[in-house]
C-alpha cells in the first residue's frame, strides 16, 4: 500500500526516537532540528548579551575602569559576530525550520539529513571562534567587518576565518534546504501566491543567503592567504588595496543585514492578522515589496563607505539608491498599520512586540535614510548614531520580532499557554530600556562620540550613563524571558488549544497542539479559508 | 476518511482533509526529482558567487 511506503522509514511515528542522544544529536526531524537551532541562538544571545554587559559596564563612566583597550576591542567584536551569527541568524533558521513545513503542508524539510549537519556545524564553529578569547594573543579584535590591515594584526585570524567559513557553510547548507522544501515540498493547492508571508520571506531570504555567504567565505578567505600565504589583495605595498576588501564585504555585509530583517518583517505580518482579526493588507504587495527590498540591498553597499572617498558619481548613485529602499519599507508599514486600521485587535503578548517592532523599527530606518545622506554620513560615520541606527533595526526590529515569533507558536510548539502576566513584564521592561539603552546614543552620534572606543570625553558622560543604565535593566529583563520560557514548556498547567489564538489561520493551527512528532506525512488538502491572508485573487 | 478506517488506531494529525493514496506515490517521486534539481541549480549559484568574489578583486585591479 502505498500508504505505508510512505511511512516505513520513519523510526517511530508518533513519538520522537527514545534516546536522547539519538533523538538530538542524530536528528533528521525538522521540529527537533529547530528546537536545536532556537536552543542555540538562544544561548549565544545570552553569551553576547553578556559580552554587551562589559561593554556597557567600561562605558558606564568615563575613563578606564575594567579591563585593558584590547579587551574592550575583542568584546565588542565578539558581541557582534555572536549576536549576528549566533543568535539572530540561527533563531530565523530555527523558526523557519519549525514553521515552513508546518505551513505549507510539508512533512518535513527537503534534505533533512543535510538539515542536521547544518546545525551541527554551529557549535564547532563557535566552539572554535569563543575559544580564542582564552588563547594568548586574544581573540579577533579588529570589528566584526575584520577589515584589513587591522584585521591581519590578530593571531586569531585563522580561527575566526574558519568559524566563519564554517558558519557560511552551514548558512548556505540550510539556504538550499528552506529553497528546496518551498519550492518542492509544498501540499497540492499550496500555491506560490498562497504562501504564508513568512514563508515568502525565508524564501528571499534564502536566496539572499545562497548569493552572498559564498562572498564572504571569498574574503575572510583571501584575508587568510593575505596573512600566511604571501599574497596582496589587500595589501597596497604588494599592489593590492583594503578598500577592495570593503567593497566585497559589503557586496555581503548590506544584503546581510536584509536577511537579518526580512524573516523579521514574515513574521509581523503573521501575527498582525492574527490579532487584527483581519487577512494582511495587500498580501501581494507586501510579498512583491520583500523581492523588491532584497534586490535593492545588491546595489546599495557602499553607503556603508561614503566616507573612504568613492568617486562623487559613486557617492551620488548608492546615496539615491540607499534612499530607495525607503519605499518597499515603508509599503510594508503602511500595509501593516492599515491591517490594523479597524480590526478587532487584542494585545497579547506577541501583538505587544509586534506593534512594538513596526513603531521602533521605523525609527531605525529613519535614522538610516539620515545615515544615506552622503553629506550628512560624512559626520555621522563612526559615531554612535550609527550604532543607535543597528541596534534599533536589529534589537527592536530583528530581535523583537524573534520574541513575538516565539510567544506566537510556542503553544503550538509546547502544548502549553506561557503566562501572559510574565510576559507582559517582560514586554514592558524589555521595550522601556530598550529605548533608555539607545535611543541616547543618537544624541551622543550627533555630538560627535565615535563608535569601538573604551574610553571618551566627559562632554559625553551623562548619556552613557543613562544608555549603561537601560543596557543593563535590558539585559536583566532578558531573565524574565527565560522563565517565561522555561515555565511555559516544561511546568504551564494552562494547555494550549490547536488553534492557540482566536484569529489565527494557517496550516500549522490545523495540527494539534504541541505538534506531534511527524505532521502531514499525507499532504493535506488546501482550502482557501484557511489561509492567513483570506482570498488573495479578490 | 480513508486512511483513518485503513489504521484506526493512529490519532489524525490535522483536521484538515488529507489527499487521495493514490496519488501520493507519484507526488513523492515528483518531489524527489524537483529537490535534486533544485539543489543543483542552487549549488551552482553559490559556487559562482564565491568565485566572482576572486574574480571582481582581479578585474578591479
Ligand atoms: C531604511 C533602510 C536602511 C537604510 C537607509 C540604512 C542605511 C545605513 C547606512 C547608510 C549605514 C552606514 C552608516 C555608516 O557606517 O556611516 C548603515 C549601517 C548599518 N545598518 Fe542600516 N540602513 C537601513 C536599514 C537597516 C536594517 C534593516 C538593518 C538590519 C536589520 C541595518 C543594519 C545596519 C548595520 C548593522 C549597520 C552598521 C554596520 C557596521 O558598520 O558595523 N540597517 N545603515
Ligand atoms: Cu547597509
Amino acid at each position: 500500500m502505498s500508504h505505508a511506503a510512505t511511512h516505513d522509514h520513519h523510526d517511530d511515528h508518533h513519538g520522537a526516537p527514545k534516546s536522547f542522544f539519538q533523538r538530538w544529536f542524530m536528528s533528521t526531524n525538522h521540529k527537533d532540528i529547530g528546537t536545536l537551532y532556537l536552543v542555540f541562538a538562544l544561548v549565544m544571545f545570552f553569551i553576547g548579551g553578556s559580552f554587551a554587559m562589559l561593554i556597557r559596564a567600561e562605558l558606564f563612566t568615563p575613563g578606564m575602569q575594567l579591563m585593558q583597550p584590547y579587551f574592550f576591542n575583542q568584546l565588542t567584536t565578539m558581541h557582534a559576530l555572536v549576536m549576528i551569527f549566533g543568535a539572530i541568524m540561527p533563531a530565523f533558521v530555527g523558526l523557519g525550520n519549525w514553521m515552513i513545513p508546518l505551513m505549507v503542508g510539508a512533512p518535513d524539510m527537503a534534505l533533512p539529513r543535510m538539515n542536521n549537519l547544518s546545525f551541527w556545524i554551529l557549535p564547532f564553529a563557535f566552539t572554535l571562534m569563543l575559544s580564542t578569547l582564552f588563547m594568548a594573543g586574544g581573540g579577533p579584535a579588529g570589528g566584526w567587518t575584520m577589515y584589513p590591515p587591522l584585521s591581519l594584526q590578530s593571531d586569531s585570524l585563522a580561527y575566526v576565518v574558519f568559524a566563519v567559513h564554517l558558519m557560511g557553510i552551514s548558512s548556505i547548507m540550510g539556504a538550499i534546504n528552506i529553497i528546496a522544501t518551498i519550492l518542492n515540498m509544498r501540499a497540492p493547492g499550496m500555491e506560490l501566491l498562497k504562501m504564508p508571508v513568512f514563508v515568502w520571506s525565508w524564501l528571499i531570504t534564502a536566496f539572499l543567503l545562497i548569493a552572498v555567504m559564498p562572498v564572504l567565505a571569498g574574503a575572510v578567505t583571501m584575508l587568510l592567504t593575505d596573512k600566511y600565504f604571501g599574497t596582496n589583495f589587500f595589501n597596497p605595498g604588494g599592489g593590492g588595496d583594503p578598500v577592495l576588501y570593503q567593497h566585497i564585504f559589503w557586496f555581503f555585509g548590506h544584503p546581510e543585514v536584509y536577511i537579518m530583517i526580512l524573516p523579521a518583517f514574515g513574521i509581523i505580518s503573521e501575527i498582525i492578522p492574527t490579532f487584527a482579526r483581519k487577512p494582511i493588507f495587500g498580501y501581494k504587495a507586501m510579498v512583491f515589496a520583500i523581492a523588491s527590498i532584497a534586490f535593492l540591498s545588491f546595489i546599495v553597499w557602499a553607503h556603508h563607505m561614503f566616507a573612504v572617498g568613492l568617486p562623487m558619481g559613486a557617492e551620488i548613485f548608492f546615496m539615491y539608491a540607499t534612499m530607495l529602499i525607503a519605499v518597499p519599507t515603508g509599503v510594508k508599514v503602511f500595509n501593516w498599520v492599515s491591517t490594523m486600521w479597524g480590526g478587532s485587535m487584542t494585545f497579547e503578548t506577541p501583538m505587544l512586540f509586534a506593534i512594538a517592532f513596526v513603531i521602533l523599527f521605523t525609527i531605525g530606518g529613519f535614522s538610516g535614510l539620515m545615515l544615506a545622506l552622503v553629506p550628512a554620513d560624512f559626520q555621522y560615520h563612526d559615531t554612535y548614531f550609527v550604532v543607535a541606527h543597528f541596534h534599533y533595526v536589529l534589537v527592536t526590529g530583528a530581535l523583537f520580532a524573534i520574541i513575538a515569533a516565539t510567544y506566537y507558536w510556542l503553544p503550538k510548539w509546547s502544548g502549553r499557554m506561557y503566562s501572559e502576566f510574565w510576559a507582559k513584564m517582560h514586554f514592558w521592561n524589555s521595550v522601556i530600556w530598550v529605548n533608555v539603552l539607545f535611543f541616547p546614543q543618537h544624541f551622543l552620534g550627533l555630538a560627535g562620540m565615535p563608535r569601538r572606543i573604551p574610553d571618551y570625553n566627559v562632554a559625553f558622560a551623562n548619556f552613557n550613563m543613562i544608555s549603561s543604565i537601560g543596557g543593563f535593566l535590558f539585559g536583566a529583563s532578558q531573565l524574565i524571558f527565560l522563565g517565561v520560557l522555561i515555565h511555559g514548556v516544561w511546568f504551564s498547567k494552562k494547555k494550549a488549544t490547536d488553534r492557540v489564538w482566536e484569529g489565527a489561520k494557517g496550516l500549522e493551527w490545523t495540527v494539534p497542539s504541541p505538534a506531534p512528532h511527524h505532521t502531514f506525512d499525507v499532504p493535506p488538502v488546501i482550502h482557501d479559508d484557511e489561509l492567513a491572508h483570506g482570498h488573495v485573487n479578490d | 476518511m480513508p486512511e483513518a478506517a485503513g489504521r484506526p488506531e493512529k490519532p489524525i494529525h490535522m483536521t484538515q482533509p488529507k489527499m487521495q493514496h493514490a496519488a501520493i506515490d507519484q507526488y513523492d517521486a515528483e518531489r524527489r526529482k524537483g529537490v535534486r534539481r533544485t539543489v543543483k541549480i542552487l549549488v551552482v549559484i553559490a559556487a559562482a558567487f564565491f568565485l566572482v568574489s576572486f574574480v571582481q578583486i582581479v578585474l578591479m585591479k
